[in-house]
């Protein structure tokens, strides 16, 4: 028997060790890793809403956050030295691979004021291509008056024209960004959220 | 001298990719992008070195019936220690090699050199192997993560290469294109060495 | 019913639109490996079936009953490795006393499994997407299916890949390879399938 304990005790010990050293790395990195993921967080609201500085989370009226194709996750409002600049919505879609992460930034006389893709997995090559900026750029200055639509061809005012060869990933994000916009006028701009 | 013939078999003789044809689900799956196939290489280079270190340095330590678990916890603490790094520091990269990172740990190339090559050699010859045998593994995914990224997006390291005319191949840069490269790679190869044998 | 609606995705999206093995690179090593032959090839999707619902099962425990509760998150892989080589240890003796029948058809493929990467895989996957148990459970089943039906149809197009006249260059494991390129273009038309 003395041999199985000693077997046990050494794997015990290089376990022990191997603890130790992670535990250290954990305390090492924790600081920069918690950063990167506020970092993360924060830029895309920024670049959806670059003139606010300071976001703070609001409360989701729940009825008018969901519909059959989109769910809006978490609203911020976007604030510049106690002045209401706009609102941050964070929607997910389903796309064509699966669910889709969109960040939209709304400002305070009804125009998107930018739209950024998080974690997606569409295709590569075709879907993917709705990170880019040729796509996202089309929003910016839309007014939300009435729902934007996709179209293949030549956009019009109210129109976005699609990636071609993945149209469902494009009407995927428009409606993340119709949901946003439908929100922003039925509770946010008449000042409820304030 | 010798030294630098086990770094040599690592990168060529014993091309862990492309001669033992080990280590093939990161090398498939990460390899969209050049600069993926770089990260996920001395990613894995990296857990090689200290982990072929360690094993050499505990191989009379380490009871030969658990040797194979020891092996593993050695290898998973390195792992982490990369996947903690990396998340802190290259938050992109992190980000696009995703799931394969922790998945380094089982990479049969880490385990192989562990019970082939480290527990059995000196320290400083198990780093020389994991050195080698790491950026043998760095090249061949490298390699191909230029091939695929250059056909599937027309770019090398982000970069347009090809004219504004290409249309790109997708299929490249999608599973199938995975399998397919590196089938006609190991293909050309095998054509390549039975002429000059 | 909706509830029910979703366990019938995951388990179609895990089998066939994100095939394990042929869309996402999940134990490669033994779909080249043990692939030569369609009765082996259903021994070894057996053993990987049984391994990865157990493993989903008890990695999801260890998850959130021990790391998360002690702020250990960061020993996961360590962890779940450790916690998958021991079972297949423990399933290894349990079906060598119980069942010599089931151990002669499964018992040379368990060791391998353990490096797997489709099992260490499928339960990091079960936590990143915060599967509940039982979506984790069905998860982990439909992978080690899927994983089953991509090993069984290349071992049967290898049977027949034995008889055919291919360039001596590409004997082995090229054609392998480029065989499963084509499968994988196959399976991408299961995309679109889940909206």
């Amino acid at each position: 028997m003395p041999d199985i304990l000693k077997v046990g005790l050494k794997l015990f010990i290089i376990t022990a060790i191997a603890a130790l050293i992670l535990g250290v790395t954990h305390l090492a990195t924790q600081g920069p890793i918690e950063q990167q993921r506020i970092n993360a967080a924060n830029l895309a609201k920024q670049t959806v809403l670059p003139q606010a500085e300071d976001f703070n989370e609001v409360d989701i009226v729940s009825e008018a956050a969901q519909n059959d194709k989109a769910k809006i996750l978490e609203i911020n409002a976007g604030m510049k030295e106690n002045e209401l600049k706009g609102y941050t919505f964070k929607v997910i879609t389903n796309g064509y691979g699966g669910e889709i992460e969109i960040t939209v930034g709304i400002n305070m006389d009804g125009r998107v004021e930018g739209v950024q893709i998080g974690e997606h997995s569409e295709t590569p090559g075709l879907g993917a291509k709705i990170i880019e900026e040729t796509f996202t750029n089309q929003y910016n200055g839309k007014e939300i008056e009435n729902p934007i639509s996709v179209t293949k061809n030549e956009p019009g005012d109210q129109e976005i024209q699609a990636i071609s060869g993945a149209t469902v990933s494009s009407h995927a994000v428009n409606d993340g960004v119709n949901l946003a916009a439908q929100y922003f006028l039925e509770i946010l701009q008449s000042g409820g959220g304030q | 001298m010798k030294l630098l013939k086990i770094i040599k078999n690592g990168i060529i003789t014993e091309n862990p990719t492309f001669r033992l044809v080990l280590g093939m689900c990161p090398t498939l799956a990460v390899t969209t992008a050049a600069a993926n196939g770089i990260g996920m290489g001395l990613a894995t280079a990296f857990v090689l070195v200290f982990s072929n270190l360690v094993v050499a340095l505990i191989k009379d330590f380490v009871p030969k019936q658990v040797r194979i678990p020891a092996y593993i916890v050695v290898a998973a603490t390195f792992v982490t220690v990369v996947d903690m790094i990396m998340e802190a520091y290259v938050p992109v990269l992190y980000e696009s090699l995703g799931l394969f990172i922790p998945l380094i740990v089982v990479n049969c190339i880490i385990l192989g050199r562990a019970e082939a090559f480290a527990s059995k050699n000196t320290p400083l010859a198990a780093v020389a192997d994991g050195l080698g045998m790491g950026l043998g593994f760095t090249l061949s995914l490298t390699l191909l993560g230029i091939i695929r990224e250059l056909l599937g997006a027309g770019t090398v390291f982000g970069v347009q290469v090809m004219p504004q005319s290409f249309n790109p191949a997708v299929i490249m840069i999608l599973p199938p294109g995975a399998f397919i490269t590196l089938g006609l790679l190991l293909g050309l190869l095998n054509k390549l060495t039975a002429k000059t044998e | 019913m909706e509830y029910v609606g979703k366990l019938f995705m995951i388990l179609l999206s895990t089998l066939l639109v994100n095939n394990f093995v042929l869309s996402r690179f999940l134990g490669i090593c033994p779909f080249l490996g043990v692939s030569k032959k369609v009765s082996t090839a259903l021994g070894m999707g057996a053993a990987v079936t049984f391994v990865m619902a157990l493993a989903s099962l008890i990695t999801y425990i260890v998850q959130y009953a021990i790391l998360e509760t002690l702020g250990l998150g960061y020993l996961q892989t360590i962890a779940f490795i450790l916690v998958i080589a021991a079972l297949v240890q423990f399933v290894e003796m349990v079906i060598q006393k119980t069942s010599p029948t089931l151990y002669q058809a499964l018992g040379v493929y368990l060791p391998l499994i353990t490096t797997n990467c489709a099992v260490l895989g499928v339960a990091i996957i079960n936590i990143q997407e915060k599967y509940d148990l039982l979506q984790t459970l069905i998860n982990g089943t439909g992978a080690a299916l899927g994983f089953t039906l991509a090993l069984v149809l290349m071992a049967g197009i290898r049977e027949r890949l034995e008889l055919s006249d291919i360039p001596e260059p590409l004997k082995g494991f090229p054609i392998t390879l480029i065989t499963a390129g084509l499968m994988s273009v196959a399976f991408l038309g299961f995309q679109g399938l889940i909206k």
